[in-house]
């Protein structure tokens, strides 16, 4: 096992390279340049050389390419081409809410599912399962953002005044109390690790709140999760639910299963011990594929319910030509997602000895 | 420059301001008052800017009663000077002529400089704070110190601006506890956030959005005063716009009528000159652009001898803008129309960017494009676009450039208003470029909003608007970059700002009318090269210092003089300030 982890780490450097290679080209094939992204439409061409001069664009790309490796590999992402500031600082300050909406939206797909494949291949062809393939599909077919408007439209302004309501946007209500972490801890100075991980954690408004026992900002927090987490999630619900039943369904005309029902077991023992659990390693995949789509999810959720997340950020630093901070996003959301990856790997050989054998 | 100054440090700063600034600071007491231009009196009509109503000086706290220099003897005015005017952009010297009297002496006469300062790039910070932030934008930004009506409590990067109100605030009572500003690009979004009453208000409204929120009880629509222009550019040293007639004929056919009609929110102007009708000087009422007759502009065409086969490219880009809120489909209707006459016209949808650079550089033929307004003057909208150094429509008009030179060096209004006329009836003759529309936007607020109004140019005021919460919820479509806007260019920056930091003049709410801010009144010179404001007395800032003229003098020096220990910002282009007065003292060339 242990072989095997080291095998697909090594493998992590190559994909990194390779998608820094990707990013780094993609990011200067985009039309356009930074500098009248910034500036504005105003900006004179002896300005605009300026601003490139002090940014080294007017470098070559392979230059440029050079110089951004080595950089990356002294853990130096760059600083921000919009905003001034270091990479690293604004890839703390978004990775928290995009991991917590991928993380609240993770959940709810995979429990929901989960349980309405199951469900459904239990009522096979009844009219529970009809109606939950419907929810399915349109589910499978609804954009997000669309979603994302109407779920807002529902539940903050039909809904408004109701027990119902719920906020439309922004991770926490004007005026919730909840002070940043380095502030509070007087470590406005730090840096490195040290602030990056605080920043981390001090964004990360669940735990922030949990850790200061604000349990009202903690409720607040979670209520502005809600629809954007619902709203990702439910192409993922689709999905999971889509490729659980059609497990089960293949799960029951195992032989083993008829014998389970024949030694006289009944029949939730059947369908959760010995159908679920063999259904298992093509649901755990697709529920660790669906974090990728659950990530590039995020950035159009969190467009449309305005959160603070990689998503937007990544948007933004898109449509103005913010290099560094593309750059060090991507590279942030590949790893993560080949962590995912790797996890999900890992699990198969838990959920099935045979795997481990091999 | 940024690791440079940093090498400065405090000890550079105390040696450069002990030798520069207090060196050239009078060594007698502060002049008089009556030495400088009649601070004790309204500005005269004839003195002053003519747009500009002189706040009235009986709103203001009594001049005559300001401390004589004798009650102040303390005070050691600071100034920056030039000691000729080379090389070194429109300033020529800043002085702090008494603790409450900043005088601003001119290289070359501008008439909008009391317009100018209203930018908050131009906001006063204060002198110590300066000292300790070393006028860094990222310390800053944690804590910054205006005089405004609210202060910072926490900015949530990526989320929200959270500001305090200032309860020693000299403009009376805030209406809020505090205001918080958020943003999202949508405009949907910022919609259901206004409808849902999360917000106060928001100030990205689609104009399809504009009929809607009109039959919503809930809401309301503040319309924005329209500062724009859309216009069709030709360039006089291509084929076939190198031809007078040409160009006029291609005025004759644009029915900009149907193109506002069809494609602009209601509310929006043909417009009948470059500049909207509320610039003043600068708009002439009695030069009608060309009427739409197809008739006479085919006689032209053909007395130019116009080649009907060869296609005409009109470039432009596929960006919305206020004053061009359908770019694709205005482009089509202008297709269409100089098709009636036989007209070829290619569409050439370009990259933004691209297109930007490649116009400004006089290589394109015909170009769809637009401005909007940065301070209302009328120089602000003609030197910029046929003045003697634009390219995009080709080769300058001398005739032109000489009338806008009498407007640009003169503070007399009517002297100005008729080099303007005079501007307006060439551009008619020579077409440099067509005239469109002036695009009309909007904000909205919640229908409990008292005192909502929306400024044209520069941040609204929160302060004197209440919503149904404690806190005032607004929706802006963007982060600001940082709270040093000395430093920034962007209008979500400045909102934020704008309620930190407060300028020396300011506008009334909802209009471009001069209006008093931290300065009470101003005055100028004749030749509109010596500009002297009258400092609002008792102002505090935030963190309890007393503002004086130095405060004024140190916020303005840290942006013209390139050698000063706070020179630093967020990037150290400081660039409304380079934009507006030209190149910085001690620049590295």
């Amino acid at each position: 096992m242990a072989q095997y982890i080291v095998k697909r780490l090594i493998l992590l450097v190559f994909v990194v390279i390779g998608v820094l290679v990707v990013t780094f080209g993609l990011a200067r094939a985009i039309p356009g340049d930074p500098c009248t992204s910034m500036l504005g439409e105003k900006a004179t061409p002896e300005k605009c050389e300026a601003f490139k001069q002090r940014f080294g664009l007017n470098d070559s790309t392979p230059v440029q390419f050079v110089r951004y490796v080595t950089n990356i590999a002294r853990g130096d992402f760059g600083q921000s081409i919009r905003d001034s500031r270091d990479v690293t600082d604004i890839i703390a300050e978004r990775l928290p809410l995009t991991i917590e909406l991928t993380i609240t939206a993770s959940f709810i797909s995979a429990i929901s599912g989960v349980l309405l494949g199951i469900v459904s291949s239990v009522r096979h062809n009844g009219p529970v399962d009809v109606v939950a393939m419907i929810f399915a599909n349109v589910g499978v077919s609804m954009p997000i953002f669309w979603l994302g408007l109407l779920l807002a439209y529902l539940f903050a302004i039909t809904l408004g005044g109701t027990s119902f309501q719920l906020p439309p946007s922004a991770r926490i209500s004007p005026g919730a109390d909840l002070p940043n972490l380095l502030k509070l801890w007087h470590m406005e100075d730090a840096t490195g690790a040290s602030r990056f991980f605080t920043e981390l954690l001090s964004n990360s408004y669940l735990l922030n709140a949990a850790m200061q026992g604000k349990w009202d900002v903690f409720w607040d927090v979670i209520k502005h999760l809600i629809l954007p987490s619902v709203a990702v999630a439910t192409v993922s619900v689709s999905i999971i639910a889509r490729m659980t039943r059609g497990a089960m369904l293949d799960v029951f005309t195992q032989d083993y299963i008829r014998v389970a029902r024949a030694k006289g077991l009944g029949e939730r023992l059947v369908v959760m011990k010995h159908a679920f659990r063999n259904a298992l390693v093509p649901i755990v995949t697709v529920v660790g594929l669906q974090f990728g789509g659950l990530l590039s999810g995020a950035v159009l959720t969190e467009t449309t319910f305005s959160l603070a997340g990689m998503g937007t950020k990544l948007v933004e630093s898109i449509e103005a030509r913010d290099y560094p901070v593309v750059q060090g996003i991507v590279i942030v959301v590949s790893l993560l997602l080949v962590f995912v990856n790797l996890l999900v790997d890992l699990s198969y050989a838990y959920l099935n000895p045979r795997i481990r054998v091999q | 420059m940024t690791s440079k100054n940093r090498l400065f440090g405090p000890v550079a700063f105390a040696a450069v301001s002990s030798m520069v600034l207090a060196a050239c600071a009078p060594a007698a007491p502060p002049p008089a008052p009556t030495a400088a231009p009649a601070p004790t009196a309204a500005p005269a009509p004839t003195a002053a800017p003519a747009p500009t109503k002189a706040p009235d000086p009986t709103k203001a706290p009594e001049p005559t009663k300001a401390p004589a220099p004798t009650q102040a003897p303390a005070f050691k005015g600071d100034k920056m000077a030039v000691p000729a005017c080379k090389d070194t952009g429109e300033m020529k010297s800043i002085e702090a002529v008494d603790a409450l009297t900043v005088k601003f002496s001119l290289c070359q006469p501008d008439p909008s400089f009391p317009y100018k300062v209203t930018g908050n790039s131009f906001g006063i910070l204060q002198k110590d704070d300066l000292a300790k932030t070393g006028g860094d934008a990222k310390k800053i930004n944690e804590n910054p110190v205006g005089t405004g009506p609210f202060k910072m409590k926490e900015w949530k990067r990526g989320d929200s601006i959270n500001l305090d109100a200032n309860t020693a605030w000299w403009g009376g009572a805030n209406q809020n506890k505090g205001l918080v500003i958020r943003w999202t690009k949508e405009a949907s979004q910022a919609l259901i956030e206004l409808r849902s009453g999360n917000a106060d208000g928001i100030e990205k409204v689609a104009s399809e959005d504009f009929d809607a929120i009109k039959k919503d009880s809930k809401i309301k629509l503040v319309p924005v005063e329209a500062l724009n222009i859309l216009y069709v550019g030709l360039n006089n040293t291509k084929a076939p716009f190198d031809n007078e007639k040409v160009r006029q004929a291609f005025a004759m056919v644009i029915d900009r009528k149907k193109i506002v009609d069809d494609y602009y929110p209601a509310g929006s102007q043909v417009a009948q000159s470059f500049v909207p009708d509320s610039f003043k000087p600068g708009f002439s009422p009695n030069v009608k652009w060309y009427d739409v007759d197809l008739k006479a502009a085919k006689a032209l065409l053909d007395e130019a001898k116009f080649d009907y086969t060869k296609e005409v490219p009109l470039s432009y880009r596929e960006v919305v803008r206020v004053y061009l809120p359908s770019p694709g489909k205005v482009a089509q209707e202008i297709q269409a129309q100089m098709k009636a006459i036989g007209v070829k016209i290619k569409l050439e949808p370009k990259e933004s960017g691209t297109f930007l650079k490649s116009a400004s550089s006089g290589n394109e033929t015909m170009v769809l494009l637009g401005w909007g307004a940065d301070y209302p003057d009328a120089t602000n909208f003609y030197d910029t676009h046929v003045g003697p150094t634009v390219k995009t429509f080709g080769k300058p008009f001398d005739d032109i450039v000489a009338q806008l030179k009498i407007g640009d060096t003169n503070s007399d209004f009517a002297k100005r208003q008729a080099a303007y006329d005079k501007t307006n009836e060439l551009i008619k003759q020579h077409v440099p470029l067509i005239p469109v529309a002036h695009g009309v936007s909007a904000q909205a607020f919640g229908a409990g909003v008292t005192g909502a109004h929306a400024n044209p140019l520069t941040p609204n005021e929160y302060s004197k608007m209440k919503g149904a919460k404690d806190n005032f919820v607004y929706v802006q479509s963007g982060e600001p970059i940082s709270l040093d806007c000395a430093d920034e260019s962007d209008g979500e920056t400045f909102n934020a700002c704008g309620q930190i930091f407060e300028t020396l003049m300011g506008f009334k709410p909802g209009t471009i009318e001069l209006a008093p801010a931290l300065a009470t009144e101003y005055a100028g010179n004749p030749d509109a090269t010596e500009w002297t404001f009258k400092l609002r007395p008792n102002v505090k800032f935030h963190n309890g210092a007393t503002m004086d003229a130095n405060d004024v003098v140190l916020s303005f020096v840290r942006q013209w003089d390139a050698a000063n220990p706070y020179h630093k910002g967020d990037t150290g282009d400081f660039q409304y300030f380079n934009d507006y007065f030209g190149d910085f003292l001690n620049a590295k060339k």
